[in-house]
Order: C-alpha cells, then structure tokens, then sequence
C-alpha cells in the first residue's frame, strides 16, 4: 500500500505524472518545431 | 598560463575534491557507500545525472563539431526526453519496489542468475573501457594544446576522482557533482558572452546569426531520409531513442543516480529535469561553436588548429609547400573576409536580390577558402601518415588559450577537468557497485557481514581506478582506440536494452531463451558491423529489435522443463 502511494505521489505542479509527460513532450514538440523554423529563417 | 590562471584552476579542482570527501566522511555502511543511504533529492539527482553524460570531450569537442559542421548534431538527442519518460515511467518504479543497488541485480529476480551475469559483465567491458577514455580523451588535447606533459594530466584527473569516489561513494560523487555542473554551466556562460563581446562592434549579434545561417551552420533539423547522412530528425528520433533508454535505463552509471532517490517522485523528477534541459543545453554549446566561426570570420585563425602538426609540416621536407598554402590561406581570408562585409551590408539595407547575390560571392571565397584548408589536412597526412586529419577538437581550446582574458581561461579548464571528473566518478562507482554486488557478492563471496562488502566496494572502486588510469596511459598506443570504445558501446547496448525490454514487458519469457536470444543476437549485431557501412546508431535499435525477437521465438521452441529447471540457485 505504502510503495502504492509512493509511486502514486504526484509530481510538483502538474497533478498527475501523465500529465508532467505529456507536458515533457509538447515541450520536444515546441523545441523541434522552433528548430525547424530557425533552420527555414536562417537558410 | 598565468599565476591567476592556475591558482583558479587548482583551486577550483582542489575545492571539489576536498568537498567531496568532507562532507561524506564517515560512510559506513554499504547502503550508504553504493546508493548514498537513497536520500537524494530531484535536484541532485538531476544535475548528477546530466553530470555524468557530459563529459570532458561534450564541451571540448561540441563547439569545435558546430565550427566544422553546423548544428545538427543536436538531433541526437531527440529522442532523449521520449526515452526518459520511459524509463521514468515502467524502469524506476520496477528498480524501487525490487529494492536493487544495480541494474542487473533485478534480472535474476525476473529472470536467473546466468542472465544476471551477462547483463553485468557487458556493462563491465564496455564501461571499464570507457571509463579509461574518459579520461584519455581530453588530457591528449590538453597536453598537445597546452605542453603538458600527458602521463602527469592522467594522473592527476585519475588521482584526484580517485580520492573522493573511493572515500565517499555514490554519495560523494552526486554531491561533488551539483558544484561541477556549477562549475561548467557558469563557466560556458561566460565563455559564450566573450566570444559575443570579440565579434567586430559592427557586426550585430542578429548579423552574426544571419551570417552563420548563410555558411550552412544553422541546419538545426534535417529531415533527410539519405541512409549517409549522420545527423537527421529520425536517426534522433529512432536511433536516439534506443541508445538513451539503454544508457539510462539499463547502464548502471546511470542507474545509481537515480536508485540513490529519496523517493520513486524524486528520482522521476531528477529525470524530468534531463529530458526538459538537456536538449537546450547541447543547443547552447554548439550555438557557442557556431559563434566561435562567425568570430574566426572576422579573426584569422590558424592554417590550422592543431599546431604540433603544423610545426611537425615546417620542420618536414613539405615545408615549402606548406609555406605556399599558408600564403594562399591568409589570401584566402581575405577574400572571404570582404565578401562578408559586403553580405552584412546587404543585410543592414534590407535588399533581398543584393542579399541572394553577395550571399552567393560568399559562397564562392568560402569554397575556395575551404579548399585550401583541405590541401593543408592533405600535406598533413602525407607529412605524417599516422597523425588523424581533424581539428575540430583543438578550436575551441584554441580561442579560450588566445582570447579569454587572465583567470577566466583557467576558469575555462577546470570546467574541462570538471567535467571529466564528474564522468569519470560516476563511472567508476557503478563498476565498482556491479562488481561488489553482481559479482564478489553474489557469486565469490557469499554471506559476508556489511562492513566486508563495504570494504570491498572500496578496494574495487580502487581497482577500476587503477585499471581507468592505466588503460589512459596506455590509450595512444592503441590505433583509433577511441572510436573502438564508442563503437563497442553502441554494439552492446541494444542487446542489453533488449533483455530489459523483455523483462519489463513480455513476461511468458524465460531465462534460457532471453539469454540465449541475446547471445544470438549479440553475434548477429557484430556480424553487421563487420559487412556494412550503417551508422552506429542504429545498432542500439537492431541489437535490441534482435533479442526481443530471438527471445520470444526461442521461448516458444524451448521445453518448459528444461526452462523450470534452468534456474539458478
């Protein structure tokens, strides 16, 4: 029950691990694409 | 190298180390030596685990591969963040509630003891290779680039980890670990806004960025599908992916970062925190390389960076061909030089058809330019056949020795020395930690009190030192020893991913076919090296696909009494 509720406890801020991964991915999402765009800018 | 100079280099280095052994005298007990009594916090571990990844060569070579190459590089870690919520997500909480100090620890658990033994012993080979590298690799710079004598920087790199790691554990190199990272991330700030403050007052940082853009050096994503090409968005993404989730969910100098968590939430925050930063850092540190070239557009820079092989030229019987090619390199510069100008210009007035057109002046110096700079790698090699053609190394080292001002260019070197040690601790704590406790534990000496094993673990953090510095020593007379390693790690790694992954996620296989799987594969992944030219990368993702694969099938041929009974003891 204790190991449950540890790997249970929620990251600070977002209210779920789920939700920190998916934040963690949109934010590689947003860094690839501003990539991209840098890469078109500046060509 | 100034007094100032050394005194903050020495200082620094010596605070570190006096640091790491104070504040974790009186370790006793083998929980404390090998997971650092697991009371980490998220912070720690974070800053510790990105210690460990980047070592010496990440801030002396990256900026030097954006110089030659550009950005993309950077696409290696693209599949980094993917491969850390993974782990995060199915490795940390299987580890904790299985209560293991090593990684391997759990596949006896799962599997038996043989598959235990393999998993420890590829970490073993390939990371006491590497751990030597790690240490090989910048001092042969340092002391070509700086005169020094490069037994005595071995030694010193390799004594002074030595101390702290076998004195304090795993706890003494993540505490010693936040002050490196400390160290390198002020140190590279620092260092970019000096390059900054060297470019020509004329030329604005927007210029500098737009001239960089049209030398090719800001191709950030490529999304490329030529088999050739080293760098693009899917051998990040794909090949990047598997080689990540095998470095940090099965190496075990990864694994020990994060084990030493006070909970599952602080060990999975220390991760989160890699997978947000650590593609922007890299971005950072090859921007700086990028700015380092804009800065030797406007600044002659050597015919070229590596000087012992110019001076080797000179005193050679090609020193007058030389002698021509340096003319027509400074001629060369020249050429370039004006056409940037011009560019600039064009951009201060904003006209497109102006830009297209100087753009493509530039173009045709810069070839010609770069063309003479290959003339000169050629008379190098045919000077000395042995010597390797590449200088990107040596750039970035040079413009910190020419043009850092006093203090901050031994600022500049304890972060190299940082960053090798940081590496290096770490990897010498999880040999250590895997032979204790797969091995000398497990197997030679069982049943033993904890004060023996703590005993142990130091004398065989000691060992691997030793071996560390001996293979340093021994490094350059061994031909391209260094792509050997990185060669070898990537080769081992997707087996070892694979049996994992099997592990975790395909629980009707045993320990007989996941071995026997994986040394199938393994023979499988080498017999590919050695007949075809495919980037390194994608081994991580043949070798784990194979094991996976072989595994399952060999389950379904394999009796399940001889599998019942397969089961060590």
């Amino acid at each position: 029950m204790q190991e449950k509720e540890e790997i249970d406890s929620p990251p600070p801020i977002f209210k779920t691990w789920a939700g920190l991964y998916f934040f963690v991915v949109a934010f590689l999402a947003f860094m690839i694409l501003s990539f991209y765009l840098f890469t078109l800018n500046y060509k | 190298m100034s007094a100032l100079d050394w005194t903050v280099l020495l200082g620094t280095l010596f605070f570190i180390v006096a640091y790491g052994v104070w504040k974790t005298r009186g370790s006793n007990d083998i929980e404390g030596y090998l997971l650092g009594n697991k009371q980490m916090k998220w912070g720690t571990i974070g800053l510790s685990v990105m210690a460990t990844q980047a070592s010496a060569i990440t801030f002396l070579s990256t900026p030097g591969q954006a110089y030659a190459s550009g950005m993309g590089f950077v696409q290696n870690y693209l599949g980094l963040p993917i491969a850390l919520i993974i782990v995060s997500a199915v490795f940390i909480p299987i580890y904790f509630k299985q209560k293991v100090y090593t990684a391997y620890e759990y596949l006896e658990g799962r599997f038996d003891l043989k598959t235990r033994l393999l998993g420890g012993f590829l970490f073993l080979v390939q990371r006491g290779l590497a751990a030597g590298i790690t240490i090989y690799a910048p001092a042969i710079i340092l002391s070509t680039m700086l005169g020094w004598n490069l037994e005595a920087t071995i030694l010193t790199v390799g004594i002074l980890v030595v101390i702290y790691t076998v004195s304090g554990g795993t706890k003494a190199v993540s505490l010693t670990q936040k002050y490196q990272m400390a160290v390198i991330m002020g140190g590279m700030l620092i260092a970019f806004f000096v390059v900054l403050g060297h470019l020509p007052e004329t030329l604005s940082f927007s210029d500098a960025v737009k001239v960089a853009g049209k030398m090719g050096k800001l191709e950030v994503i490529s999304f490329s599908m030529d088999p050739g090409k080293r760098y693009t968005f899917w051998t990040g993404i794909g090949g990047g992916l598997f080689l990540a989730m095998s470095y940090f969910g099965t190496d075990q100098s990864q694994v020990a970062r994060y084990l030493s968590g006070k909970s599952i939430a602080e060990s999975r925050m220390g991760l989160m925190f890699n997978a947000l930063l650590k593609i922007p850092m890299q971005f950072f540190i090859l921007f700086l390389g990028v700015m380092v070239f804009v800065f030797y557009l406007f600044e002659q820079p050597p015919t070229y960076f590596k000087q012992v092989d110019i001076d080797l030229l000179q005193s050679g019987i090609h020193a007058e061909a030389y002698s021509t090619l340096e003319k027509a390199h400074t001629e060369g510069f020249k050429h370039q030089k004006e056409d940037i100008i011009a560019l600039v210009d064009a951009f201060d007035k904003g006209d497109e058809n102006d830009i297209n057109a100087k753009a493509g002046q530039l173009k045709q110096s810069s070839g010609q330019y770069m063309q003479v700079r290959e003339d000169i790698k050629t008379l190098i090699s045919e000077n000395d056949p042995q010597t390797e053609t590449k200088d990107s190394d040596y750039v970035f080292l040079t413009f910190i020795m020419n043009f850092m001002p006093k203090g901050l260019i031994g600022l500049l070197l304890a972060v190299i020395f940082s960053a090798a040690m940081s590496s290096t601790s770490s990897e010498l704590n999880a040999l250590a930690s895997t032979t204790t406790v797969d091995f000398y534990k497990r197997v030679w000496m069982k049943g033993r009190s904890d004060k023996h094993y703590l005993i142990a673990s130091k004398l065989l953090t000691l060992f691997w030192g030793v071996v560390a510095i001996i293979f340093a020593l021994y490094a350059r007379l061994v031909e391209n020893l260094i792509e050997a390693v990185n060669i070898l790690g990537s080769i081992f790694y997707g087996t070892v991913l694979g049996i994992f992954l099997v592990a975790f996620f395909i629980k009707q296989v045993k320990g007989n076919a996941v071995f026997f799987g994986a040394l199938v594969a393994q023979l499988l992944v080498l017999l590919i090296k050695y007949n075809s030219d495919i980037s390194y990368l994608w081994f991580n993702i043949i070798g784990c696909v194979l094991t996976i694969v072989f595994s399952f099938f060999l389950q379904l041929i394999i009796p399940h009494k001889a599998e019942d009974s397969s089961t060590d003891s």
